[in-house]
Protein backbone atom coordinates (compact mmCIF):
# COMPACT_ATOMS: atom_id res chain seq x y z
CA UNK A 1 0.00 0.00 0.00
CA UNK A 2 1.04 3.25 -0.62
CA UNK A 3 -0.03 4.90 1.95
CA UNK A 4 2.90 5.60 4.43
CA UNK A 5 4.89 6.44 1.52
CA UNK A 6 2.77 9.39 -0.06
CA UNK A 7 -0.54 10.52 1.49
CA UNK A 8 1.94 12.77 3.89
CA UNK A 9 -1.29 15.01 5.07
CA UNK A 10 -2.97 12.66 7.49
CA UNK A 11 -6.53 12.18 6.99
CA UNK A 12 -8.19 14.86 9.07
CA UNK A 13 -11.16 14.76 7.15
CA UNK A 14 -10.65 18.69 7.29
CA UNK A 15 -8.12 21.38 4.81
CA UNK A 16 -4.96 21.40 6.29
CA UNK A 17 -5.11 25.40 7.96
CA UNK A 18 -2.33 26.52 5.23
CA UNK A 19 -4.97 25.99 3.03
CA UNK A 20 -7.32 28.03 5.36
CA UNK A 21 -5.26 30.96 5.50
CA UNK A 22 -4.58 30.66 1.56
CA UNK A 23 -8.35 30.98 1.39
CA UNK A 24 -8.52 34.21 3.79
CA UNK A 25 -5.75 35.87 2.47
CA UNK A 26 -7.19 35.69 -1.03
CA UNK A 27 -4.09 33.36 -2.64
CA UNK A 28 -6.52 30.51 -3.07
CA UNK A 29 -7.79 30.42 -6.67
CA UNK A 30 -11.76 30.36 -7.57
CA UNK A 31 -11.57 26.02 -7.85
CA UNK A 32 -9.94 26.15 -4.52
CA UNK A 33 -11.87 28.51 -2.81
CA UNK A 34 -15.08 26.69 -3.79
CA UNK A 35 -13.85 23.60 -2.53
CA UNK A 36 -13.19 25.18 0.63
CA UNK A 37 -16.60 26.78 1.22
CA UNK A 38 -18.72 23.74 0.24
CA UNK A 39 -16.28 22.28 3.41
CA UNK A 40 -17.09 25.61 5.61
CA UNK A 41 -20.63 25.01 4.98
CA UNK A 42 -21.04 21.96 7.07
CA UNK A 43 -17.97 22.57 9.14
CA UNK A 44 -18.73 24.72 12.32
CA UNK A 45 -14.63 24.18 13.39
CA UNK A 46 -13.09 24.99 10.12
CA UNK A 47 -15.51 28.08 9.67
CA UNK A 48 -14.27 29.58 13.06
CA UNK A 49 -10.57 29.80 12.22
CA UNK A 50 -11.04 31.07 9.13
CA UNK A 51 -13.32 33.90 10.61
CA UNK A 52 -9.90 34.07 12.83
CA UNK A 53 -8.12 34.48 9.83
CA UNK A 54 -10.11 36.72 8.17
CA UNK A 55 -9.52 38.78 11.56
CA UNK A 56 -5.90 38.34 11.45
CA UNK A 57 -6.35 40.21 7.44
CA UNK A 58 -8.17 43.09 9.56
CA UNK A 59 -5.23 43.38 12.04
CA UNK A 60 -2.85 43.23 9.25
CA UNK A 61 -4.65 45.83 6.89
CA UNK A 62 -5.48 48.22 10.04
CA UNK A 63 -1.18 48.06 10.57
CA UNK A 64 -0.38 49.36 7.60
CA UNK A 65 1.15 52.51 7.54
CA UNK A 66 -1.69 55.08 5.18
CA UNK A 67 -0.16 55.42 1.93
CA UNK A 68 -1.12 58.95 0.83
CA UNK A 69 -4.72 59.44 -1.05
CA UNK A 70 -4.49 62.04 -4.18
CA UNK A 71 -6.93 64.94 -3.27
CA UNK A 72 -10.35 65.23 -3.62
CA UNK A 73 -10.96 61.36 -3.42
CA UNK A 74 -13.44 61.70 -0.72
CA UNK A 75 -15.26 63.71 -2.91
CA UNK A 76 -15.15 61.75 -6.06
CA UNK A 77 -16.20 58.86 -4.25
CA UNK A 78 -19.08 60.40 -2.84
CA UNK A 79 -20.21 61.46 -6.05
CA UNK A 80 -19.84 58.04 -7.43
CA UNK A 81 -22.17 57.13 -4.81
CA UNK A 82 -24.66 60.34 -5.69
CA UNK A 83 -24.60 58.48 -9.49
CA UNK A 84 -25.43 55.26 -7.89
CA UNK A 85 -22.29 54.40 -10.43
CA UNK A 86 -20.56 51.48 -10.62
CA UNK A 87 -22.70 48.60 -10.72
CA UNK A 88 -22.92 46.11 -7.13
CA UNK A 89 -20.23 43.81 -7.91
CA UNK A 90 -20.94 41.84 -5.58
CA UNK A 91 -22.45 38.97 -6.16
CA UNK A 92 -25.35 37.57 -4.42
CA UNK A 93 -27.18 34.00 -3.70
CA UNK A 94 -25.48 31.07 -2.30
CA UNK A 95 -22.87 29.28 -3.35
CA UNK A 96 -23.57 26.55 -1.09
CA UNK A 97 -27.73 26.56 -2.07
CA UNK A 98 -26.42 26.52 -5.59
CA UNK A 99 -23.75 23.51 -4.96
CA UNK A 100 -26.81 21.73 -3.26
CA UNK A 101 -29.42 22.14 -6.65
CA UNK A 102 -26.76 21.08 -9.26
CA UNK A 103 -27.49 17.33 -8.24
CA UNK A 104 -30.86 17.62 -9.39
CA UNK A 105 -29.54 19.41 -12.88
CA UNK A 106 -29.75 17.68 -15.91
CA UNK A 107 -26.71 17.97 -18.00
CA UNK A 108 -24.94 14.97 -16.12
CA UNK A 109 -22.46 13.27 -18.25
CA UNK A 110 -23.11 9.19 -17.84
CA UNK A 111 -20.26 7.38 -17.56
CA UNK A 112 -20.55 3.62 -17.89
CA UNK A 113 -20.88 1.92 -15.21
CA UNK A 114 -23.50 4.38 -13.37
CA UNK A 115 -21.34 6.77 -12.79
CA UNK A 116 -22.10 10.57 -13.56
CA UNK A 117 -20.00 13.51 -13.93
CA UNK A 118 -20.75 17.16 -14.21
CA UNK A 119 -18.90 20.21 -14.79
CA UNK A 120 -19.38 22.50 -12.42
CA UNK A 121 -18.65 26.13 -13.84
CA UNK A 122 -15.81 28.56 -11.49
CA UNK A 123 -14.53 30.30 -14.42
CA UNK A 124 -10.70 29.84 -13.48
CA UNK A 125 -8.16 27.95 -15.90
CA UNK A 126 -6.29 27.24 -12.64
CA UNK A 127 -8.21 24.16 -11.78
CA UNK A 128 -11.14 21.97 -12.80
CA UNK A 129 -14.15 21.02 -10.58
CA UNK A 130 -16.43 18.62 -10.90
CA UNK A 131 -19.32 16.50 -9.42
CA UNK A 132 -18.94 12.93 -9.55
CA UNK A 133 -21.39 10.36 -8.38
CA UNK A 134 -21.05 6.84 -7.67
CA UNK A 135 -23.86 4.24 -7.26
CA UNK A 136 -24.04 2.93 -4.19
CA UNK A 137 -21.89 0.54 -3.33
CA UNK A 138 -19.43 1.16 -6.59
CA UNK A 139 -15.86 1.85 -6.65
CA UNK A 140 -14.23 3.74 -8.79
CA UNK A 141 -10.75 3.03 -10.68
CA UNK A 142 -7.86 2.32 -9.13
CA UNK A 143 -5.78 5.21 -9.64
CA UNK A 144 -2.78 7.40 -8.94
CA UNK A 145 -3.05 11.06 -8.31
CA UNK A 146 -0.52 13.39 -10.55
CA UNK A 147 -1.07 16.75 -8.43
CA UNK A 148 -3.17 17.20 -5.80
CA UNK A 149 -6.99 16.41 -5.24
CA UNK A 150 -9.22 17.62 -3.29
CA UNK A 151 -12.63 16.49 -2.35
CA UNK A 152 -15.38 17.39 -0.22
CA UNK A 153 -18.48 14.60 -0.06
CA UNK A 154 -21.72 15.83 -1.04
CA UNK A 155 -23.64 13.08 -0.13
CA UNK A 156 -23.47 9.70 0.86
CA UNK A 157 -20.14 8.25 1.66
CA UNK A 158 -17.29 6.52 0.46
CA UNK A 159 -14.53 4.58 1.99
CA UNK A 160 -10.61 4.18 0.69
CA UNK A 161 -7.51 2.71 2.68
CA UNK A 162 -7.66 5.89 4.81
CA UNK A 163 -11.25 5.28 6.10
CA UNK A 164 -15.06 6.57 5.59
CA UNK A 165 -15.24 10.32 3.96
CA UNK A 166 -19.60 11.44 5.20
CA UNK A 167 -21.03 14.70 3.98
CA UNK A 168 -18.81 17.70 4.55
CA UNK A 169 -15.45 15.46 4.91
CA UNK A 170 -12.89 17.29 3.47
CA UNK A 171 -10.10 14.82 1.60
CA UNK A 172 -6.95 16.11 0.86
CA UNK A 173 -5.26 13.58 -1.58
CA UNK A 174 -1.35 14.53 -2.55
CA UNK A 175 0.89 14.11 -5.59
CA UNK A 176 1.29 10.39 -6.11
CA UNK A 177 -1.41 8.79 -3.59
CA UNK A 178 -2.88 6.15 -5.20
CA UNK A 179 -6.54 4.96 -4.01
CA UNK A 180 -9.74 2.84 -4.90
CA UNK A 181 -12.67 4.10 -3.30
CA UNK A 182 -15.63 2.92 -3.01
CA UNK A 183 -18.64 4.15 -2.49
CA UNK A 184 -21.34 3.06 0.60
CA UNK A 185 -24.11 0.75 0.12
CA UNK A 186 -27.23 2.39 0.69
CA UNK A 187 -26.91 5.91 -1.02
CA UNK A 188 -25.37 6.72 -4.33
CA UNK A 189 -22.07 9.07 -3.14
CA UNK A 190 -21.72 12.69 -4.80
CA UNK A 191 -18.72 14.15 -4.70
CA UNK A 192 -16.48 17.66 -5.29
CA UNK A 193 -13.92 17.13 -7.02
CA UNK A 194 -11.09 19.45 -8.26
CA UNK A 195 -8.21 18.56 -9.97
CA UNK A 196 -5.28 20.29 -11.17
CA UNK A 197 -3.35 16.78 -13.26
CA UNK A 198 -4.68 14.41 -15.30
CA UNK A 199 -4.96 10.84 -12.99
CA UNK A 200 -2.72 8.07 -14.32
CA UNK A 201 -4.15 5.00 -14.03
CA UNK A 202 -2.27 2.03 -13.03
CA UNK A 203 -4.10 -0.89 -13.88
CA UNK A 204 -4.11 -2.01 -17.50
CA UNK A 205 -8.01 -1.94 -17.60
CA UNK A 206 -7.58 1.84 -16.09
CA UNK A 207 -5.34 3.18 -18.89
CA UNK A 208 -7.77 1.07 -21.53
CA UNK A 209 -11.01 3.23 -19.16
CA UNK A 210 -9.48 5.99 -18.43
CA UNK A 211 -10.26 8.24 -21.59
CA UNK A 212 -14.14 7.39 -20.78
CA UNK A 213 -13.61 8.89 -17.27
CA UNK A 214 -11.35 11.45 -18.01
CA UNK A 215 -12.02 14.61 -15.51
CA UNK B 1 -12.38 64.38 10.09
CA UNK B 2 -10.51 64.08 12.95
CA UNK B 3 -7.93 61.09 13.27
CA UNK B 4 -7.76 60.91 16.40
CA UNK B 5 -11.42 60.68 17.06
CA UNK B 6 -10.57 57.55 15.18
CA UNK B 7 -8.20 56.18 16.95
CA UNK B 8 -10.58 53.65 19.21
CA UNK B 9 -11.34 51.38 16.57
CA UNK B 10 -14.92 50.91 18.39
CA UNK B 11 -15.91 53.92 17.17
CA UNK B 12 -15.22 52.51 13.58
CA UNK B 13 -17.83 49.35 13.73
CA UNK B 14 -19.77 52.47 14.77
CA UNK B 15 -19.51 54.50 11.72
CA UNK B 16 -19.70 51.57 9.65
CA UNK B 17 -23.55 51.22 11.03
CA UNK B 18 -24.17 54.96 11.17
CA UNK B 19 -23.60 54.86 7.05
CA UNK B 20 -25.82 51.63 6.86
CA UNK B 21 -28.99 52.84 8.62
CA UNK B 22 -28.55 56.64 8.15
CA UNK B 23 -26.66 56.98 5.19
CA UNK B 24 -24.51 59.10 6.93
CA UNK B 25 -22.04 60.91 5.07
CA UNK B 26 -19.39 62.13 7.90
CA UNK B 27 -19.57 58.47 9.08
CA UNK B 28 -18.41 57.48 6.02
CA UNK B 29 -15.97 60.50 5.71
CA UNK B 30 -14.53 58.95 8.79
CA UNK B 31 -14.14 55.25 7.50
CA UNK B 32 -12.71 57.01 4.59
CA UNK B 33 -9.92 58.72 6.30
CA UNK B 34 -8.89 55.88 8.34
CA UNK B 35 -9.40 52.66 5.72
CA UNK B 36 -8.62 54.69 2.46
CA UNK B 37 -5.18 54.84 2.57
CA UNK B 38 -4.70 51.99 4.26
CA UNK B 39 -6.73 49.82 1.60
CA UNK B 40 -4.54 51.36 -0.91
CA UNK B 41 -1.33 50.46 0.96
CA UNK B 42 -2.72 46.93 0.86
CA UNK B 43 -3.14 47.03 -2.64
CA UNK B 44 0.39 48.60 -3.45
CA UNK B 45 1.70 45.93 -1.33
CA UNK B 46 -0.46 42.84 -3.33
CA UNK B 47 1.02 44.26 -6.44
CA UNK B 48 -1.34 47.33 -8.14
CA UNK B 49 0.50 50.18 -8.94
CA UNK B 50 -0.38 53.74 -7.36
CA UNK B 51 -3.19 54.92 -9.97
CA UNK B 52 -4.76 51.15 -10.63
CA UNK B 53 -4.84 51.56 -6.39
CA UNK B 54 -6.58 54.61 -6.25
CA UNK B 55 -9.00 53.43 -8.56
CA UNK B 56 -10.12 50.42 -7.20
CA UNK B 57 -9.30 52.23 -3.36
CA UNK B 58 -12.55 54.23 -4.60
CA UNK B 59 -14.42 50.77 -5.34
CA UNK B 60 -13.49 49.20 -2.28
CA UNK B 61 -14.96 52.68 -0.44
CA UNK B 62 -18.09 51.79 -2.90
CA UNK B 63 -18.48 48.77 -1.65
CA UNK B 64 -18.47 49.97 1.68
CA UNK B 65 -20.96 52.54 1.15
CA UNK B 66 -23.45 49.60 -0.50
CA UNK B 67 -22.70 46.95 2.06
CA UNK B 68 -23.23 48.79 5.01
CA UNK B 69 -26.59 47.65 5.48
CA UNK B 70 -25.59 44.20 5.95
CA UNK B 71 -22.72 44.91 8.24
CA UNK B 72 -23.32 43.09 11.88
CA UNK B 73 -21.02 44.16 14.09
CA UNK B 74 -21.44 40.85 15.99
CA UNK B 75 -19.84 39.16 13.58
CA UNK B 76 -16.82 41.08 12.34
CA UNK B 77 -15.23 44.07 13.18
CA UNK B 78 -14.89 47.22 10.74
CA UNK B 79 -11.33 46.38 9.77
CA UNK B 80 -12.00 42.77 9.47
CA UNK B 81 -15.20 43.52 7.45
CA UNK B 82 -13.41 46.16 5.11
CA UNK B 83 -10.73 43.48 4.54
CA UNK B 84 -12.10 41.19 3.02
CA UNK B 85 -14.38 43.15 0.75
CA UNK B 86 -10.52 44.94 -0.91
CA UNK B 87 -9.35 41.24 -0.78
CA UNK B 88 -12.44 40.46 -2.60
CA UNK B 89 -12.26 43.57 -5.07
CA UNK B 90 -8.40 42.03 -5.49
CA UNK B 91 -8.87 39.13 -6.35
CA UNK B 92 -11.85 40.07 -8.99
CA UNK B 93 -9.85 42.93 -10.49
CA UNK B 94 -6.55 41.56 -10.74
CA UNK B 95 -7.06 37.97 -11.34
CA UNK B 96 -10.59 38.12 -12.50
CA UNK B 97 -11.86 34.97 -10.41
CA UNK B 98 -14.07 34.74 -8.12
CA UNK B 99 -13.98 33.78 -4.35
CA UNK B 100 -16.48 31.92 -3.13
CA UNK B 101 -17.53 32.23 0.04
CA UNK B 102 -20.43 30.97 2.25
CA UNK B 103 -22.89 33.46 3.82
CA UNK B 104 -22.92 32.97 7.74
CA UNK B 105 -26.28 33.55 8.02
CA UNK B 106 -27.09 31.02 5.09
CA UNK B 107 -29.64 28.23 7.04
CA UNK B 108 -28.41 25.63 5.10
CA UNK B 109 -25.02 25.38 6.99
CA UNK B 110 -24.24 22.87 9.47
CA UNK B 111 -24.95 24.78 12.66
CA UNK B 112 -22.54 25.61 15.33
CA UNK B 113 -22.72 22.99 18.27
CA UNK B 114 -22.92 25.00 20.95
CA UNK B 115 -21.30 28.70 20.96
CA UNK B 116 -17.72 28.51 21.21
CA UNK B 117 -15.37 30.94 23.25
CA UNK B 118 -13.50 32.51 19.93
CA UNK B 119 -17.12 33.75 18.59
CA UNK B 120 -16.40 36.51 20.73
CA UNK B 121 -13.35 37.09 18.09
CA UNK B 122 -14.72 39.84 16.30
CA UNK B 123 -15.29 42.51 18.65
CA UNK B 124 -12.78 45.26 19.10
CA UNK B 125 -11.20 44.20 21.84
CA UNK B 126 -10.55 40.85 20.30
CA UNK B 127 -8.39 42.57 17.66
CA UNK B 128 -6.64 44.21 20.17
CA UNK B 129 -5.77 40.59 21.83
CA UNK B 130 -5.07 39.07 18.06
CA UNK B 131 -2.77 42.03 17.86
CA UNK B 132 -0.49 40.95 21.05
CA UNK B 133 -1.24 37.88 19.70
CA UNK B 134 0.74 38.17 16.46
CA UNK B 135 3.31 40.78 18.14
CA UNK B 136 4.36 37.49 20.13
CA UNK B 137 5.11 35.30 17.63
CA UNK B 138 8.68 34.12 16.62
CA UNK B 139 9.67 36.11 13.70
CA UNK B 140 10.06 33.18 12.03
CA UNK B 141 6.10 32.84 12.07
CA UNK B 142 5.08 36.26 11.93
CA UNK B 143 7.25 36.74 8.68
CA UNK B 144 5.26 33.96 6.85
CA UNK B 145 2.30 35.87 8.10
CA UNK B 146 3.20 39.05 6.17
CA UNK B 147 3.83 37.60 3.11
CA UNK B 148 0.16 35.80 3.30
CA UNK B 149 -1.87 39.07 4.05
CA UNK B 150 0.22 41.53 2.68
CA UNK B 151 1.38 40.05 -0.33
CA UNK B 152 -1.30 37.95 -0.78
CA UNK B 153 0.53 34.91 -1.50
CA UNK B 154 -0.01 31.29 -0.91
CA UNK B 155 1.91 29.13 1.55
CA UNK B 156 3.71 27.48 -1.93
CA UNK B 157 4.23 30.69 -3.40
CA UNK B 158 6.24 31.71 0.00
CA UNK B 159 7.65 28.33 0.70
CA UNK B 160 9.39 29.31 -2.87
CA UNK B 161 10.29 32.68 -2.36
CA UNK B 162 11.84 32.08 0.93
CA UNK B 163 13.46 29.13 -0.35
CA UNK B 164 12.19 26.80 2.84
CA UNK B 165 10.71 23.41 2.53
CA UNK B 166 6.89 23.58 1.40
CA UNK B 167 6.97 21.09 4.63
CA UNK B 168 8.54 24.22 6.97
CA UNK B 169 6.75 26.73 5.20
CA UNK B 170 3.36 24.24 6.36
CA UNK B 171 4.40 23.52 9.91
CA UNK B 172 5.39 27.02 10.83
CA UNK B 173 1.89 28.58 9.45
CA UNK B 174 0.14 25.77 11.35
CA UNK B 175 1.80 26.43 14.44
CA UNK B 176 1.49 30.20 14.09
CA UNK B 177 -2.07 29.83 14.15
CA UNK B 178 -1.96 27.13 16.81
CA UNK B 179 -0.87 29.69 19.24
CA UNK B 180 -3.02 32.50 18.16
CA UNK B 181 -6.01 30.14 18.61
CA UNK B 182 -4.41 29.25 22.20
CA UNK B 183 -3.91 32.62 23.20
CA UNK B 184 -7.42 34.19 22.56
CA UNK B 185 -8.74 30.84 24.03
CA UNK B 186 -6.73 31.77 27.19
CA UNK B 187 -7.17 35.27 27.42
CA UNK B 188 -11.16 34.87 27.48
Amino acid sequence: MQLQETCVVPPTRHPPEELLLDYSSGAASAPESLMIAAHLARCPECRRLTIACDALGGVFLDALAPTSMPPNMLNRTLAAIDQGGAEDAEESGSVIADLGKLPETSGWRKVPGGYGMLRVPCASDTGRVWLLKAPAGKGLLRHRHVGDEWTVVMRGAFRDQTGRYGPGDFAYLADGFEHQPIAEPGQDCVCLIMIRDQPRYTTLIGKLAAPFVRL
Amino acid sequence: MAEPLLRDSASLEDLIVAVGTKQDRSAFAGLFAHFAPRIKAYLVRTGSDATAADELTQEVMLLVWRKAARYDPAQANAATWIFTIARNKRIDKFRRERHFEIDLEDPSLTPEPERQPDHHLQTADQARRLRLAINALPEEQSALLNLAFYEGKSHSVIAAEVNLPLGTVKSRLRLALQRLRVNLASEL
